[in-house]
């Protein structure tokens, strides 16, 4: 029972598998150990200098958000970039892969910048937003465009 | 059929069926009134902004599964037969597609007088992810 159990839990340790790739677009820094930021697709972008089109891909266990951004991020980091930008996942049923570009910030250092929490970090509320733009007070006089 | 017709056949379906079963596939389309030759020089590629004073030339696109390099390959040269020498990526989707592959297992033969053999052959699907790449061509001249 417990030699079936063990090999259970092997096989199931051994049964994910995380890819990465990337193509160059420009040359890359020096690796680091930074962390690096996540941008999904749609959100907007700072300033920055594409370096290279990153690819992961995660098959069996390993499927999931959380690999996938993690391949990502590390493939960022081996390519001494600060982000990750456009990121978009498609998932199936047993593979999943991230896309995104691999940048460094315009103006460096990137401590500007606030990094994405790592995964497993605690999660903190954003930051507020800046108050809205004070509108006219209503007036009794009709709209401009009912005068002709 | 004759031997020299059989292998005319064979000589034309090989590269259709290689063609249709290419793991890298690209197309692209004018979208100006400019037609420039194939352009033999170096290509940028570029992603999140233009260059400065381009011109488009036509859209683009290319999608793969494996070697994230031959998408862009297939890319590049898709902007190349348009002649432009700046390909611009405006979008990468990626998706995985399910396909149908087959798998052929030994198995024990059964009421056969001789052990010889067996094995049967199945279809099951198979997860693919796939890269695909929409954008420009663009031309950028030297100052």
């Amino acid at each position: 029972m417990k030699r079936s159990l063990l090999l259970l839990a092997s096989l199931s340790l051994g049964c994910g598998t995380t890819a990465v790739q990337h193509h160059l677009l420009s040359a890359p820094g020096a690796p680091h150990a930074r962390p690096v930021r996540t941008i999904l697709e749609g959100d907007p972008v700072p300033s920055s200098q594409p370096v290279a089109l990153v690819q992961a891909t995660g098959r069996g266990l390993n499927a999931d958000l959380p690999h996938l951004i993690e391949g990502l991020r590390a493939e960022a980091q081996h390519l001494g970039c600060d982000a990750v930008v456009q990121v978009r996942i498609a998932r199936g049923s047993s593979a999943a892969t991230a896309t995104g570009f691999a940048v460094r910030w315009a103006s460096h250092p990137g401590a500007a910048v606030q990094s994405t929490p790592a995964i497993g970090a605690p999660w903190a509320p954003p930051p507020p937003l800046p108050a809205a733009p004070e509108a006219p007070a209503p007036t009794d006089a009709p709209p401009p465009w009912s005068a002709h | 059929m004759p031997m020299r017709a059989l292998r005319a056949l064979l000589l034309t379906l090989l590269p259709l069926c290689s063609a249709g079963c290419a793991a890298t596939r690209a197309s692209s389309i004018p979208t100006s009134s400019e037609l420039l030759p194939y352009h033999r020089g170096a290509v940028t590629v570029r992603a999140l902004s233009d260059p400065p004073g381009a011109r488009e030339l036509g859209a683009v696109e290319a999608s793969g599964e494996g070697s994230l390099d031959a998408v862009v390959e297939a890319f590049v040269e898709q902007v190349r037969g348009l002649g432009g020498n700046v390909a611009r990526i405006d979008s990468v989707t990626p998706v995985v597609e399910t396909r149908m592959r087959q798998v052929s297992q030994a198995m024990p033969c059964f009421g056969m007088r001789f052990q010889a053999g067996c094995s049967q052959s199945y279809l099951t699907p198979e997860e693919v992810p796939v890269v695909r790449l929409v954008g420009r061509a663009l031309r950028v001249d030297a100052p």
